[in-house]
């Protein structure tokens, strides 16, 4: 029995008519949340906030003082915890434009800059535009995959995947400059399809932020601490490796696990809302889990809601998802859920599995570059 | 009141602010270290704000029906005002941060001398801030406050002022006047030396004027001020018979200030009847939403502000369609409300979001070209 989908074969859209009536009752679920945004909402995320500001200072400053392992570890935690509340939490879900209508520059859409490598406009392009309205589509959607990867049968194979696990170890420890890189699209410029010179305007922006987040941990803050340089440089190094691993396990959680979907890129031609909806419930997995682990996944473990409404307050999933579970059952569409490791141990098994040459499918290895 | 105004911020050239600039982006990812730090300052006290300065409301005084006055005490950083210029109040509504254009109707020797300042609010039909705040302002709130802007200010040497006031228009006059009072209650000024001042101010009835008894009193109390009230529902609209009776002095500098058409007939009378004058006015504008049902297809004028251009826009269709149909290539993605690629700033007029019904405020906001219509004539940043 094949658990991951193929194109072709068990792609079955439902009815036009099923699809109208998801559109309409997940729209009205939107319409309901939206019309109820308010105080609560700018109270969470400006106390969100708070606890980021707060474990960011706390953790600089251990760092910092620290004369003995313990403090010292703390204060790398804590730094690495603040670098993971505000990329996942913060920065994420504003600029999605959640907190939009609150109308307070410093949480807007189109001004937020957030703490990692990842120039804020590139997220923007490639994020909120290519990987949310082509979600899971192959071919379209950069994210899947991140065009290191092959984590389904509708894709070649070719030799150079059977190392893809490292690849995805190599990605997961240095996730914000593979993220930071993304808009280079460098398997566009290997099959030159695209040229460097195109790519001017986004490798300045990406080389200022860059230079900026370097600075800021490497220089600015190890010299701070005089002969103690390389002590904070190295804190700081392992804080954000820390989030550069939660960041990339909570994202391939969110898409690659076993009952994620894929789809042909011909879908998106005249795609109706219900479909689309339909297509953003398929592609995503939610993992389940405490208060904590949703803060710090950025409210990510409900995928599924954040694919649906990408707009709307991330703290406002937990209190969607039981209607949503409620509205795909009564439309006959599966829900992926799991616990978060039973999910994950999915995503890894994915990365395994589609390392191996198929069985069946044609080898490219001699027709691709 | 809400008056229109264009604001023009200078070119950074300094180089030590950009490098302040920069070494904020690189350290905190803000433009500035006081955004980074502002959420923890404001949690200790709410006024402490390092980005905005900001008031405390200390007394709410009804004034008239559907007219409120905030006494409130900014903090001491705030940089003080000339009498007749407004502020930008910024007020937070449900998590929702809403700015409006008001008036200060107190004097600036009381700001001098007391840390105090106050504006005066008449309620506008189904406005959704002087609505909020006739109906839930308490003493303790905190709002923010822009530095004061604006040329409604005292003249300088004239022989005789003459002021004509409609309504809430009087807010910026009753500052000149408690100015002037304070500084002849301080002995700044001599009594003597007060040019003579005349006030004719319409409101619709008697009961509408405001800040009636205080103006009574000042006519009482001081030669030099003549005090005209016009209740229109009785006496009558503006005419230029009255006008050229009640304006015995001839001022040579006048000041008007009201509603769009009271202002436009009061200046045309004005020419006639006294030529020579100098007249200042203040803008007031309350844009009303266009009526008339969705289905009807309205024409509206759209001027982007960036590239000069207006065109003429239907209500009916989107405005990024209709931005690219003029020419423009603005930033898009998504074309269907998702991605927020194509925000951009609206400078004035209402528009409204096809997915969510909603219609916006007249006022400056980001709005997402692709789901918006418009519903009025709109100023783009583009």
């Amino acid at each position: 029995m094949n658990a991951y989908t193929n194109l072709s074969a068990s792609y079955d859209t439902p009815s036009e008519k099923t699809l109208e009536s998801l559109a309409c009752e997940l729209d009205s679920l939107k319409a309901q949340v939206h019309a109820d945004l308010g105080e609560r909402d700018a109270r969470y995320i400006r106390n969100i906030i708070k606890l980021q500001r707060t474990l960011e200072i706390a953790g600089r400053g251990l760092i910092h003082f620290s004369f003995t392992p313990i403090p010292f570890a703390l204060g790398v935690m804590s730094l690495g915890v603040a670098k993971i509340i505000e990329n996942m939490e913060i920065g994420h879900n504003v600029m999605h434009g959640q907190y939009d209508w609150m109308n307070d520059p410093k949480l807007h859409s189109t001004t937020y800059e957030w703490d990692t490598a990842c120039d804020a406009d590139s997220w923007r392009r490639t994020h909120n535009y290519e990987h949310h309205t082509y979600t899971n589509v192959i071919g379209k959607d950069r994210d899947y995959g991140y065009a290191v990867l092959r984590l389904s049968d509708d894709e070649p194979w070719h030799p150079m995947r059977r190392f893809q696990f490292g690849y995805y170890v190599a990605l997961s420890v240095f996730f914000q400059w593979g993220v930071a890189l993304h808009e280079l699209e460098t398997e566009k410029l290997q099959r030159r399809e695209i040229t460097l010179a195109s790519k001017k305007p986004f490798l300045k922006a990406f080389a200022k932020k860059g230079f900026k987040q370097i600075f800021k941990d490497y220089v600015f803050f190890p010299l701070l601490a005089g002969p103690f340089f390389l002590k904070v440089a190295a804190g700081n190094m392992i804080a954000n490796l820390i989030r550069n691993l939660w960041a990339s396990t909570v994202i391939f959680c969110g898409h690659f696990t076993e009952g994620a979907k894929t789809f042909p890129a011909s879908v998106c031609e005249n795609e109706s809302k219900g479909h689309w909806y339909y297509r953003q419930l398929l592609g995503s997995g939610n993992f389940e889990g405490g208060r904590a682990l949703h803060i710090l996944s950025g409210h990510l473990s409900y995928q599924i809601e954040h694919h649906l409404f990408p707009d709307i307050p991330a703290h406002r999933y937990a209190e969607m998802s039981p209607r949503v579970r409620e509205i795909c059952e009564a439309h006959g569409l599966p829900y992926n859920t799991g616990s978060f490791w039973s999910q994950y141990k999915t995503v890894l098994k994915r990365i395994i599995r589609f390392a191996r040459k198929p069985a069946t499918a044609p080898d490219l290895s001699m027709t691709t570059a | 009141m809400a008056s229109i105004h264009s604001s023009s911020t200078q070119p950074k050239t300094d180089w030590l602010q950009a490098a302040g600039k920069w070494l904020s982006q690189a350290l905190f990812n803000t433009d500035t270290a006081a955004d980074y730090f502002d959420v923890l300052a404001e949690s200790v006290d709410p006024l402490w704000s390092l980005s905005e300065t900001r008031a405390k409301v200390i007394e709410v005084i009804q004034e008239a029906p559907g007219v409120v006055t905030l006494v409130l005490k900014p903090v001491a950083r705030w940089t003080g005002f000339e009498a007749g210029q407004f502020v930008q109040l910024g007020i937070e509504i449900n998590g929702s941060r809403m700015t409006r254009t008001f008036s200060l109707s107190s004097a600036p020797c009381l700001w001098k001398s007391q840390g105090i300042v106050s504006v005066t609010l008449k309620r506008i039909p189904e406005g959704k801030v002087t609505g909020w705040i006739h109906e839930n302002i308490r003493t303790g709130q905190i709002v923010s406050l822009s530095s004061a802007q604006g040329e409604f200010t005292p003249p300088v040497n004239a022989k005789s002022i003459g002021y004509l006031a409609a309504g809430s228009g009087i807010t910026p006059i009753m500052s000149h006047l408690r100015e002037y009072v304070a500084s002849i209650e301080s002995g700044a000024t001599e009594q003597t030396s007060m040019v003579p001042v005349t006030l004719v101010f319409y409101a619709n009835r008697e009961e509408d004027f405001i800040f009636s008894r205080d103006l009574s009193l000042f006519a009482r109390q001081y030669d030099w001020f003549t005090l005209h009230l016009i209740a229109t529902e009785e006496q009558g609209q503006i005419s230029l018979s009255q006008l050229q009776k009640l304006l015995i002095d001839t001022p040579e500098q006048v000041y008007v200030c009201g509603p769009g058409g009271f202002r436009e007939s009061a200046i045309s009378l004005l020419q006639k009847v006294c030529p020579n004058a100098t007249i200042h006015q203040e803008a007031f504008s309350l844009s009303p939403i266009a009526m008339g049902s969705s289905e009807d297809a309205q024409e509206h004028q759209m001027y982007l502000t960036k590239s000069n251009r207006q065109v003429v826009v239907s209500s009916q269709m989107n405005l990024l369609d209709q931005v690219e149909a003029a020419g423009l290539s603005p930033v898009s993605g998504c074309r269907m409300g998702i991605c927020y690629t194509c925000k951009c700033q609206k400078k004035s007029g209402r528009v409204k979001n096809v997915l969510t019904g909603e219609i916006s405020d007249a006022g400056e906001e980001t709005i997402q070209l692709c789901v918006s219509v418009p519903v009025s004539d709109v100023e783009l940043g583009l």
